[in-house]
């Protein structure tokens, strides 16, 4: 990851450099984006002194595939990251950084389930997965989720077309919905949603950090 | 001032953007409380049966008991963890069976099965059941033990009759019981010199023959109890030659069994023997209201021991009164059974529904008792509701008293007399228990120490006794680890068992009045919220290694 951030930094530098151009006539610019929420893109627009305005699309999806050796059960995880913003960004403050407040339609999602691998005896009686059944965890947000942060430069006023763009900031998701679902005998496990939803309860935000490389135009 | 201010909002947005930043990488694993939590119920309809001595109304728990489940619906059958299964092996006087996962029996679509029951020295009886419902369906199976039967009941045994090789006896038999003494009534079963017997496969009895002959009183309660098959029957073919469902009022019942020295069972004999059976003293012939009387015409039944059907074999006609005083048919026949002198009775199959008054919900589950004011008819029900819903087999204009009792036996309400079941007015039965108000639910978990993140949620049938006592008693089918008991009362010291794959599993528990628990050696400590009660017990390492 590292490796990749000083890649995508490099080319940016080199990029602009080498065009030696001047901002686009449209006081517009487009960035592909990497970050904590997924790749992305945005369109960002100048529309007041000082004030841009950004929208966007973020996604990235991440499956993993693990076998407990202590319970010999098979978790299958899936990270989903899908989220849409609309932002406003203040470039009044000094040093080229600037402010960002909006909000993003929060599609995030988290799936995971767990399954037996292998049968179980009890009391002389084998049961087989089927009968265990599975287990799923299903962890979403809520849907409008506000979004503060710092950035660092601005596409549409670059020296030149290419540009590098830095943010840092939070997302207000509010606290998870956890829905947790099993069949067969691990039904009862579904028991504890609430407390699943209790530990998570106060992970209200989510940390936004993300590079771009923008072309304005 | 202004620039002051403002230099420090800047400074300000970025630091607290900084730390919610920075917060939201400190938050729990959600899943570090999290448990696997293993329910163990593979049946959702079971039915729990127990075994009762009918004379000293303790479980049997000294002999093996054979269950055989027949009837209609006998393939739904299966064993607590849904595995095909119709017959049981009973060691201590309890057990418990479940409906095959995924049928669902109602009122309008009951189960009906037919529990054909064996043990050593005690006479083979049956009883219907039919199961209405999803949940735990308690049943008592009433037995004879014919050394010492009960109140109601008299057997005699006599083995002085020969047989030669050919099956022919050698000299008349008269066999007779003892004039029972409720009513002075007896049974007797009469051979002629010369008769030929033989086994169920045609082979002769040779050498000395036992005959066993034992006669029921139709008119006393623990005979009526014992009654074979019960009051609501399945017969292969009634007065008009057709199988069907109906209500037997009973005039009188004997068992006969011959065997020979070889073990051979008498089944049937060429020319024909008969059977004297006694009608007891104040025997109401239900058709005429009047008391039994010469002439009278009372059906004879025989019963199929594998099936558990009665066959209706001809009309009986009364005589007498004999030498003893006593009125009797005297019936002819070339095969053994059981012999049953029965009025083939009207039924309804939507009955009256009793409400019954002053039941809480604490007051859990009561029995319900049904009997015919005139005797010859009995029935019990295990009612939940706050009401008795008559339904199925219902007899039809036949006065009845009907009595509740507790779990242990005690009367809450009644005798209420009811003229006619199958009239749809809804009376009332007051219901007076001596609630302790203790109504509780029972949560019971399974850990094991190796395994922290793993909870056993049992799935048991469960009888209790008052330690001390002879009779188990069903106190509930923990499901999922829970079980809801009305009553209970504490702190006391009760006995309880269960019964899982085969196995029967007892102790004493020693209950304190905070509900935590003393038992075997081992001290639990309950953890109480309102009515509910946790139980957090460890298991056994042999069972936790398994897992």
């Amino acid at each position: 990851m590292k490796k990749t951030g000083i890649v995508v930094l490099t080319t940016a530098v080199m990029l602009t450099a080498a065009t030696g151009v001047h901002a686009g006539p449209l006081g517009a610019a487009l960035t592909l984006q990497a970050g904590s929420l997924g790749f992305g893109v945005e369109v960002v627009k100048n529309v007041l002194p000082d004030l841009n305005a950004r929208v966007g699309g973020n996604f990235f999806s991440y499956g993993l595939n693990q076998t407990n050796k202590d319970y010999d059960v098979q978790y299958d995880a899936k990270l989903r990251l899908q989220s849409f913003s609309l932002l406003a960004d203040w470039h009044g403050l000094p040093g080229g950084f600037f402010l960002s407040a909006g909000a993003y339609i929060n599609n995030n999602r988290i799936e995971a389930s767990g399954v037996s691998t292998v049968d179980y005896t009890y009391g002389g009686s084998v049961y087989t997965p089927e009968d265990l059944g599975d287990l799923k965890v299903d962890v979403n947000f809520s849907k409008i989720s506000p979004y503060v942060g710092l950035g660092l430069g601005n596409p549409v006023k670059e020296p030149g077309r290419i540009g590098f763009v830095l943010n840092v900031g939070t997302l207000y998701h509010n606290a998870p919905r956890v829905r947790v679902t099993a069949t067969g005998m691990v039904e009862p496990t579904a028991e504890q949603q609430p407390d699943i939803e209790n530990d998570v309860k106060d992970f209200r935000f989510f940390p936004v950090v993300s590079f771009g490389l923008s072309y304005s135009f | 001032m202004k620039s002051y201010l403002r230099k420090y909002i800047w400074l300000a947005i970025p630091l607290g953007i900084a730390l919610i930043f920075f917060s939201t990488c400190n938050f729990k694993n959600p899943t570090d409380n999290l448990k696997l939590i293993v329910n163990f119920e593979s049946v959702k309809t079971t039915v729990a049966v127990d075994f009762v001595n009918s004379k000293t109304g303790a479980t049997i728990d000294d002999r093996t008991i054979t269950l055989q489940v027949e009837g209609k619906d006998r393939a739904m059958a299966v064993d607590l963890t849904n595995e095909p299964a119709s017959r049981f092996s009973v060691t201590e006087g309890l057990i418990s069976f479940g409906i095959r996962e995924g049928v669902t029996p109602t009122p309008d679509s009951p189960l009906e099965l037919r529990l054909i029951v064996n043990a050593a020295g005690y006479l083979p009886t049956s009883l219907p059941v039919v199961i209405d419902s999803t949940g735990s369906h308690p049943f008592s199976v009433f037995m004879v033990l014919k050394s010492d039967p009960p109140e109601g009941v008299s057997t005699t045994s006599d083995n002085s009759g020969q047989a030669g090789n050919n099956g022919a006896v050698l000299g008349a038999i008269v066999v007779s019981t003892d004039p029972e003494p409720e009513s002075g009534c007896a049974a007797t079963v009469t051979i002629p010199q010369g008769t030929i017997v033989t086994d169920g496969s045609g082979n002769p009895l040779q050498g000395g023959l036992t005959v066993e002959v034992t006669y029921f009183n139709s008119q006393t309660e623990s005979s009526l109890n014992s009654f074979p098959g019960g009051f609501s029957v399945n017969v292969s073919a009634d007065p008009d030659g057709n199988p069907g469902e109906g209500v037997f009022i009973t005039a009188g019942f004997i068992v006969v069994e011959i065997t020979d020295a070889n073990g051979r069972k008498a089944s049937s004999f060429d020319p024909e023997i008969t059977l004297t059976i006694e009608i007891a003293p104040g025997t109401i012939n239900p058709e005429t209201d009047l008391p039994v009387a010469a002439g009278d015409i009372i059906p004879v039944w025989s019963y199929d021991n594998a099936t558990g059907e009665w066959q209706y074999e001809g009309p009986g006609v009364v005589t007498g009164p004999n030498a003893n005083g006593n009125f009797q048919i005297s019936y002819q026949t070339g095969h053994l059974s059981w012999w049953n002198l029965d009025w083939w009775w009207w039924w309804c199959s939507l009955g009256k529904r009793i409400v019954l008054q002053g039941k809480t919900d604490c007051d859990g589950c009561l029995w319900v008792n049904v009997k015919a004011v005139w005797g010859g008819w009995t029935s019990w029900r295990y009612i939940c509701d706050d009401f008795i819903q008559f339904y199925y087999i219902v007899p039809k204009s036949l006065p009845v008293e009907i009595t509740a009792f507790d779990r242990w036996g005690r009367r809450v309400g009644g005798p209420l007399r009811i003229e006619d079941l199958c009239d749809l007015t809804q009376p009332v039965m007051n219901i007076n228990i001596q609630s302790t108000n203790t109504y509780r639910v029972f949560h019971i978990t399974g850990t094991c120490p190796n395994k922290d993140r793993l909870d056993i949620r049992p799935s048991l049938p469960v009888w209790i006794r008052e330690a001390g006592t002879s009779r188990w008693r069903y106190l509930g089918y923990v499901r999922n680890g829970v079980l809801e008991i009305c009553n209970f009362e504490v702190p006391k010291r009760y006995e309880i068992k269960t019964f899982y794959r085969g196995r029967y599993y007892s102790a004493l528990f020693d209950f304190y009045a905070d509900y935590s628990v003393f038992v075997s050696g081992n001290y639990v400590t309950a953890t109480a919220s309102g009515n509910h009660v946790y139980y957090n017990v460890t298991l056994p390492d042999n069972l936790c290694n398994r897992l």
